[in-house]
């Protein structure tokens, strides 16, 4: 957004070179041709560093021009509160993007040839000023100056929509993807109300849910991870209490997907539990996964879930129990077949801890 | 840097973690993301270990000790149709057998086959008395094998892997040991199969399957070699390729080493693929 205001300023001040142009058309409009100096700065840049600096620019103005300074340039920044004296204009303006930004600027005719003058823009939380200055080098045709300036605006015009479409873009992959710290605030670019709570509602769904709540937390400090207490707190809501009431659906309804994604080692009653059996997921894994050798699988449907579990059990913390795994088979090595019974057995026991 | 474009840096940079979050970098240490899959484990994604346990903590081998006596085979005067006599220790060998007598006599090639797929120990001693001798002599050559292919944490003292008080080896020496062994092409034929026969010049048939239950039930199982013995518990070498990615596990005293298998090379092949 800074980047395209300050492409637009040059333009801006353009426009109120040729402000008097706005005027009826004629073939032909004697002009003034000026040399513009204009100098960019950037409160809270460090010492040492400079704004990218425009060459001088040759600007045709109007001749015995009576408008305001600015007119309304792409549609994107409105002047305002416009005052002209005998020898200056001082003008306020707003213009939208994202984010918005504000200002006022001034200049002062110095005899008939030259001026001087400041534009202060807000850009969100930069303050950024450019110094003005131009003389007077000769005369020139101020309709092609409109024309000109007409092109200007239309290529500002688009360049200003086509960022816009890249935010609404952003802001709706965020939504897309659940990544709620692309949508804060302070993420860089200012995303719509709109999209926050299109992202707190879609938080609210198992299909919203499954894709937030297997994030772990970021690893490096200053980032974000776009995990559920990410997500919660981004939307101010309890993220625990969110998928009790999904998982607790989910399980009445089977969606094995889900508990699969969002449910397995988590508490019924929300938090870390401190028994399998209070897992979400845990009876359907003793009636479909339990047991199951490898070689007389799980039913079809139960595959992906009952996988999921393994995987579950297989991440959890070795404690006491499962440091010594083992060790019970006959000592010859390799048996043809393993002893699928007792298997099953040592496989229940490890998968659900009782 | 302004701070809003470094916040915006940064919401990339988090995305973009979260995105590969619980996958290590190849060039990181191989993290245990799977505590209880077995006491020692390794799991490599085209040679770059991604995931251990205790890599490097000395184990009973259990049969996975018969990759080594292939390779060891192998590489020493090779002849797949000599004719092997069954000696007598070979013919009284215990745990996972063909049936074969003392006094025997089948092609090298066949054993081979049947020491690897179906962990046969029979099969294994007759090979290993007939390639050096005796036993003794033929583990003198695996650990010369051994430590030549940098296999500093390994000792044998059998060649079937037997339990013996010092025989240990470790799963990063495993995984160099398959991936050498793999180079051979009679070994790489050998370990995918499922089943097969041994034919005695005596006449008689023995059948076998194998041991690998990965083997036509996981896609891209390619097989290598099981062990079990009370001192090592259940182990596993595995091999699956799909397309271009190839993923090698070792698992040491595993008590659900199929499930954990399939666990662990499927989410293998889920990191390989998010990178």
């Amino acid at each position: 957004m800074i980047a395209l205001v300050i492409r637009l300023l040059p333009a801006m001040l353009a426009l109120a070179l040729s402000a008097s142009l706005a005027a009826a058309a004629q073939p032909k409009e004697p002009g003034d041709l000026w040399e513009v100096v204009n100098e960019m700065s950037m409160a809270g840049m460090p010492v040492g560093m400079q704004m990218p600096q425009r060459p001088p620019q040759k600007i045709c103005r109007a001749r015995n021009s009576d408008q305001p300074p600015v007119g309304d340039n792409d549609g994107r920044c409105e002047m305002y509160d416009v005052h002209r004296s005998a020898s200056s204009f001082a003008w306020k303006m707003r213009c939208q993007g994202n984010p918005p930004s504000t200002g006022s600027g001034e200049m002062t005719y110095e005899g008939r040839d030259s001026y001087k003058g400041t534009i202060n823009m807000a850009v969100g939380s930069q303050q950024m000023t450019m110094k003005l200055a131009g003389k007077r080098i000769g005369e020139c045709d101020a309709t092609e100056s409109k024309r000109q300036v007409a092109a200007v605006q239309q290529r500002a015009a688009a360049a200003q929509q086509q960022a816009s479409d890249a935010f609404a873009a952003m802001c709706k992959g965020a939504v897309d993807t659940m990544m709620s710290q692309s949508l804060r605030p302070d993420a860089g670019y200012k995303c719509d109300a709109k999209y926050k709570g299109d992202f707190c509602s879609r938080l609210q769904t198992p299909e919203g849910f499954a894709i937030v709540a297997p994030r772990k937390p970021a690893q490096i400090a200053g980032l974000q991870s776009g995990d559920l207490k990410e997500a919660s707190e981004f939307c101010g809501v309890n993220g625990d209490e969110i998928r009790v009431r999904l998982c607790q659906r989910a399980e009445q309804q089977e969606s094995l997907d889900f508990l699969a994604s969002s449910c397995l080692g988590h508490a019924r009653t929300g938090g870390t539990p401190s028994a399998k059996a209070d897992s979400f997921g845990s009876t359907i894994v003793a009636r479909e996964c339990a047991g199951r050798t490898f070689s007389s699988p799980p039913a079809q449907q139960y595959r992906s879930f009952c996988s999921a579990a393994a995987r579950q059990n297989l991440m959890q913390p070795v404690t006491a129990d499962a440091s010594n795994p083992g060790a019970t088979v006959a000592d010859k090595p390799e048996e043809k077949k393993d002893d699928t019974t007792a298997r099953a057995k040592k496989m229940l026991k490890d998968i659900f801890n009782r | 840097m302004i701070p809003a474009a470094r916040r915006a840096l940064l919401s990339v940079l988090a995305a973009l973690l979260a995105l590969g979050a619980g996958v290590a970098a190849a060039s990181e240490p191989a993290v245990d993301l799977f505590p209880r899959a077995a006491s020692g484990y390794i799991v490599a994604i085209n040679g770059k270990p991604r995931w251990a346990r205790a890599p490097d903590s000395p184990r009973a081998p259990a049969s996975l000790t018969k990759v080594l006596t292939a390779l060891v085979l192998l590489e020493h005067d090779w002849q797949p149709h000599a004719e092997i006599v069954v000696g007598q220790r070979a013919g009284r060998a215990s745990g996972a057998r063909l049936g074969l007598r003392t006094g025997e006599r089948a092609y090298a090639v066949e054993l081979l086959e049947a020491m690897l797929v179906a962990s046969a120990n029979d099969a294994c001693l007759a090979l290993a008395e007939a390639s050096a001798g005796s036993a003794l002599a033929f583990v003198e050559r695996m650990n010369q094998r051994a430590a030549s292919l940098g296999m500093t944490a390994s000792h044998f003292e059998d060649p079937c892997g037997f339990d013996q008080p010092h025989q240990v080896t470790t799963p990063n020496d495993l995984l160099r040991l398959t991936e050498v062994a793999l180079s051979h092409p009679a070994f790489a034929q050998a370990i995918a199969q499922a089943r097969g026969e041994v034919h005695t010049l005596g006449g008689r048939k023995l059948s076998y399957t194998t041991s690998n239950l990965l083997l036509g039930r996981l896609e891209g199982a390619q097989g290598v070699k099981t062990g079990q013995t009370s001192n090592a518990g259940r182990c596993l070498i595995g091999l699956v390729t799909r397309g271009t990615t190839q993923v090698i596990i070792v698992l040491l005293d595993a008590p659900d080493r199929w499930w954990t298998a399939a666990v662990l090379i499927e989410e293998a092949f889920r990191a390989a693929k998010s990178g």
